[in-house]
C-alpha cells in the first residue's frame, strides 16, 4: 500500500498547476529592508510579505509560471537545493498568496 | 494675551449673511456664522486670513446657526448647530463652547471631504523648504511640539490634519489655530508670551482647551508647501529618559498608514505616495520630557535629513 505523507501530498497536488497574478491591473509593490509591501488594487488591501513570498510575486508579475518553475526560482533566490523542504515552503507561500487573493492557479 | 483690533461691523454682518469665503491655503470654506460671540472670536483668530466676499470655488460650506427645538432654550443657554454641506454631524452645542466646536467642525470637513490629498492625523512645520510631520496618539504631545516649533523659527504648515500631495508627497500648507490642552497652554504662553491665544475653554471632554493662533508669516505663506523630509512620533513623558529610535521603512510605512485618514479610499495613488514617502523620509520615535531638548533634536535630525536630500 502506498503511503502518502502530507508534504508529498501538498507538493504533488500543486505541481499540476500554473500560477498568475490575480488582479488584472497588476500589483503595486515596494521592497524595503528584507520585506515586501504589496498593494492589491482589486481588493484595496495592502500586505506586508516576507522577502521570499515577495520574490514569488515579483517572478509571477513578469509572467505566469508553473509550480515547478516557481520552486526553481525560489531555490535559486534562497541558494538552496530543490528538495522536499523547499517544495513544502513553496507550497505554503503559494497557498498563502492565493488566500490573500494576490495570485490564482490554473491548469 | 495680545489681541487684534475689533473687526469692522460690516464684516461681521456679512459673515452672518450672505457669508464669506475663508482661504486657509489648501482649503476654501464658505462660512456663515449667525452667532455674534463666535463671529467675534473667529474674526480675531483668523484676522490675518483673507475673507473673500466674491464667489469662490469652495471645498465645503459651514453654516453656524441657532439650533431649532427645545435644545435651543434649554437650561437658559442658547444652543447652536453647525450645518456642514447640509449635514449636522455634531449635536447642538452651547454658546460658550462655540469656538472649539467650530474648529472641530472645520477639521471634520477636511477629514471627511478632502480626497484630492492624502490626509494625515498629524501636524507639520517647515524650515528651509523642508517639512517635518509630527504624528501620534492624542495626548502624545504633537500639538504642543508643533506649537513650540512654530514659535522657535519654524513655519506652521498645519495642525491636526496634514495634507500630502499625491505623487510628490509634498506637504500642502493649511495653517489654522493649534489646539492646546491643559498644561500645554501655560507651557506655550511661557515659551512665547507674544503669541496670540484664544480664551480658555474649561470642562471639555479633553479638559481645558485654548487655541494658539498662527502668526502672520505662516498665514502669508499659506500657498507655499514644502518637501517632506522628516517624520516624528513624539511621546511626552516627564519622568522618562529622553530617547529616540529610527523606525525601519516597513514600520514607518505602517505607522504612517495608521495615521492616514483616507488611505483606504485613495487606493493605488495612496499606496504609491505613502510607499515613496516611507522609502525616502526617516521616521523617528522620540520620547521627550523637555521641549527645549526635543526642539534641539528636531533641529539636528532636520539638518541631517536636509543633507541626505541634497545628496
Amino acid at each position: 500500500m502506498d503511503v502518502t505523507t502530507p508534504s508529498q501530498y501538498r507538493a504533488s497536488s500543486l505541481d499540476a498547476y500554473h500560477w498568475k497574478i490575480l488582479p488584472a491591473e497588476g500589483l503595486a509593490w515596494r521592497h524595503f529592508d528584507g520585506d515586501y509591501l504589496a498593494f492589491n488594487p482589486a481588493s484595496g488591501n495592502t500586505h506586508v510579505l516576507d522577502v521570499a513570498s515577495g520574490e514569488i510575486l515579483k517572478f509571477l508579475s513578469q509572467a505566469a509560471a508553473s509550480s515547478e518553475a516557481v520552486g526553481t526560482r525560489l531555490a535559486a533566490f534562497l541558494e538552496v537545493d530543490e528538495d522536499d523542504n523547499l517544495r513544502d515552503a513553496r507550497d505554503e507561500m503559494l497557498l498563502n498568496l492565493e488566500e490573500l487573493a494576490l495570485i490564482e492557479r490554473y491548469r | 494675551m495680545p489681541g487684534r483690533a475689533r473687526p469692522d461691523a460690516t464684516v461681521a454682518e456679512r459673515l452672518r449673511s450672505p457669508g464669506l469665503h475663508l482661504d486657509t491655503g489648501a482649503v476654501m470654506t464658505h462660512l456663515r456664522i449667525a452667532h455674534r460671540g463666535l463671529a467675534d472670536l473667529f474674526l480675531d483668530a483668523y484676522a490675518d486670513f483673507p475673507l473673500e466676499a466674491t464667489p469662490q470655488i469652495d471645498d465645503f460650506r459651514v453654516d453656524v446657526k441657532r439650533a431649532p427645538g427645545r435644545l435651543g432654550t434649554r437650561l437658559g443657554s442658547r444652543h447652536f448647530q453647525a450645518d456642514l454641506d447640509g449635514e449636522v454631524p455634531f449635536p447642538p452645542f452651547p454658546s460658550a463652547y462655540a469656538f472649539p466646536i467650530f474648529e472641530s467642525a472645520l477639521n471634520w470637513c477636511v477629514a471627511e471631504r478632502i480626497q484630492r490629498y492624502l490626509v494625515f492625523h498629524a501636524a507639520a512645520v517647515e524650515r528651509d523648504g523642508l517639512a517635518v510631520l509630527i504624528s501620534g496618539a492624542s495626548g502624545a504631545g504633537k500639538s504642543t511640539l508643533c506649537a513650540a516649533l512654530s514659535r522657535s523659527g519654524w513655519r506652521l504648515l498645519s495642525d491636526e490634519l496634514v495634507l500630502l500631495r499625491f505623487g510628490s508627497g509634498d506637504v500642502v500648507a493649511n495653517p489654522r489655530p493649534i489646539s492646546l490642552k491643559n498644561e500645554a497652554i501655560d507651557v506655550i504662553e511661557t515659551l512665547a508670551p507674544e503669541a496670540r491665544l484664544s480664551p480658555r475653554y474649561e470642562g471639555t471632554i479633553r479638559g481645558t482647551i485654548a487655541f494658539l493662533y498662527p502668526d502672520r508669516a505662516a498665514v502669508a505663506a499659506r500657498k507655499t508647501g514644502a518637501r517632506l523630509a522628516l517624520a516624528i512620533a513624539p511621546s511626552y513623558r516627564p519622568d522618562a529618559r529622553p530617547c529616540e529610535r529610527e523606525m525601519g521603512r516597513v514600520e514607518g510605512f505602517t505607522w504612517l498608514l495608521n495615521n492616514a485618514v483616507n488611505y483606504f479610499s485613495s487606493l493605488r495613488d495612496g499606496f504609491e505616495t505613502l510607499a515613496d514617502v516611507a522609502g525616502r523620509v526617516p521616521c523617528y520615535e522620540m520620547t521627550y520630557r523637555d521641549l527645549g531638548e526635543v526642539i534641539d533634536r528636531v533641529d539636528v535630525l532636520h539638518a541631517a535629513a536636509a543633507a541626505r536630500q541634497a545628496a
